[in-house]
């Protein structure tokens, strides 16, 4: 029996009220339990949309999308979902509230979580991220990068089963990236924790996912990269991690390859 | 299915901290007991007094019970139109934002069911009546024990103000706004809710239509009460039974979709 896929886009087209250009068109693809799967696009060409359907703000005007087996719908509530994304506050985006303080809502959902009998890590990532210092503040007072951060708690502290990483290290101040890097880090090696990760830098998109679809005038088709596997040392791993931070790597296979490939993937095997 | 009270609570208790802490509340509750403490009816001359002062308009030709009535419904009235802009501003609207995406998302990706969720909006709002009513009640305990009004002629008010609450609040839950409308007709939904409907009841239902009929018009609304002979208790109760009505169909509609389609 095949198993169900944890997301399914099933030939989808959309585009938004009034505007001619179609977001996707025709848009298929299936993401397993245990899977890393990236979508990468330019600026502006509907990665975030993407979101907005699976999670039914919108309804696509062709073409089913399935979460965990079943139809989504906005009435449907999905505790087993963590979303990092742009916590902005227009009608439309996805986000966070801006009428409770930041301790508030981490006490709120941590709350929520032991009368439910789940596990969370809300109070040990609430010191990695650095949000106790803004305990008693206003979640509509915050920047950007700190709304970022509390988010990334709320989303990743609860062993989502799916997790949506929407560009979700922009934005962060160079202090608190390394932390946040570690909890995004720490996630992703649970093998079964499934990822969506949306971006547009390809770098860090080959960190994380074993496949990757381009977004591109509302086709979303699978990349198809040249491969590579290094094997490598801890220590060896470490400089490279460093150097791939930097793009150095990228840069040194582009000279040993033809000049015409210019996307690829390089798997890192550790000794 | 999982259905706890107790969780619905905890997604309102900062709503209630930041009414509990509102100077606005406090300066309005002060303005009340000040206003309660400083009236009382001068035996000798029948009239109402204020600091001092004489109000003839309110004591001419009434008697002691039905003047200082009358003055007490003069004070909550003040005191009412001030909490319509609290109501609108700690209330409504916060009610009405909880519908926008980026405030509801991170509790649809809770533990919370939505059904949780819709109750606790419903719990917001009858807590904020029955807590604005219970300081009405205390203002109307306050006033019998300094001024030894008759309590039964003091309650109206009280269930004008529980009644009006109710009303809008019902009014802008039962219709929930689509999730990407846009702010500003949200924050029509929210004004029409709490300034003109309960109000513009009262006009052509309550006002010019037979008694019989007006008897039962849901409306709530300050400083009609004398114009229609302090018979407003029927009115205000029926606000506030429309208004619980109104509130009982958010939780029910996400219920049955619950059942519906299998969500537990």
């Amino acid at each position: 029996m095949e198993p169900i896929p944890v997301l399914e886009f099933d030939s989808v087209c959309f585009s938004y009220p009034h505007e001619k250009n179609r977001i996707l068109d025709e848009s298929s693809f299936r993401l397993y339990q245990g899977e890393r799967a990236g979508i990468i696009g330019d600026n502006g060409c509907g990665k975030s949309t993407i979101l907005k359907l699976m999670l039914a703000i919108y309804k696509p005007q062709k073409g089913k999308i399935n979460l965990f087996g079943k139809p989504v719908s906005w009435s449907n509530y999905y505790s087993n979902i963590g979303y990092v994304g742009d916590p902005g506050y227009n009608t439309e985006q996805l986000g966070l509230p801006d009428d409770i303080k930041v301790n508030e809502a981490l006490y709120l959902m941590a709350k929520l979580y032991d009368r439910c009998g789940k596990p969370h890590k809300i109070f040990d990532y609430e010191k990695k991220l650095g949000l106790t210092e803004l305990g008693k503040r206003n979640i509509g007072n915050l920047s950007t990068g700190e709304r970022k951060r509390l988010m990334m708690c709320l989303a990743l502290s609860k062993y989502p089963s799916l997790v949506i990483l929407d560009e979700p290290i922009d934005g962060l101040d160079a202090n608190i990236k390394p932390n946040a890097e570690q909890v995004i880090k720490e996630v992703i090696e649970d093998q079964s924790t499934t990822i969506l990760y949306i971006s547009h830098n390809r770098m860090d998109l080959d960190e994380v996912t074993h496949k990757l679809y381009r977004l591109y005038q509302g086709k979303l088709s699978l990349e198809s990269q040249p491969q590579f596997e290094v094997t490598v040392s801890d220590e060896q791993n470490k400089k490279l991690y460093d150097r791939r931070k930097t793009g150095q790597v990228q840069k040194i296979l582009h000279g040993l390859l033809d000049s015409e490939v210019s996307d690829f993937q390089i798997h890192i095997k550790r000794v | 299915m999982k259905i706890d009270l107790v969780n619905a609570f905890y997604v309102i208790k900062h709503r209630l901290s930041r009414i509990l802490e509102s100077r606005l509340f406090w300066i309005i509750v002060g303005i009340g007991i000040i206003a309660v403490v400083f009236s009382g009816w001068d035996e000798n001359q029948k009239v109402i007094r204020v600091f001092g002062f004489p109000l003839e308009r309110f004591s001419l030709g009434k008697t002691k019970h039905e003047a200082l009535r009358v003055w007490f419904y003069e004070i909550i009235s003040l005191i009412w139109i001030a909490l319509i802009f609290f109501i609108y501003s700690k209330v409504i609207v916060p009610i009405n934002q909880s519908f926008v995406v980026s405030q509801s998302l991170w509790l649809r990706l809770s533990p919370l069911s939505n059904v949780e969720v819709a109750i606790s909006r419903v719990l917001f709002i009858v807590v904020v009546a029955f807590g604005l009513g219970c300081v009405v009640l205390a203002l109307a305990i306050l006033y019998m024990l300094l001024s030894g009004s008759n309590f039964y002629d003091l309650l109206i008010p009280v269930y004008g103000v529980i009644g009006y609450v109710l009303l809008s609040g019902g009014l802008v839950v039962a219709i929930p706004p689509l999730p990407t409308a846009d702010r500003v007709s949200k924050q029509i939904r929210t004004i029409a809710a709490t300034a003109f409907i309960p109000f513009l009841l009262y006009y052509p239902i309550g006002y010019n239509i037979s008694e019989a009929v007006s008897g039962f018009a849901p409306f709530a609304i300050p400083f009609v009460a004398e114009t229609i002979g302090f018979r407003a208790e029927r009115p205000f109760i029926s606000a506030g039974i429309t208004g619980l009505f109104l509130l009982l169909i958010h939780p029910v509609f996400a219920l049955l979709f619950t059942l519906k389609n299998k969500n537990y």
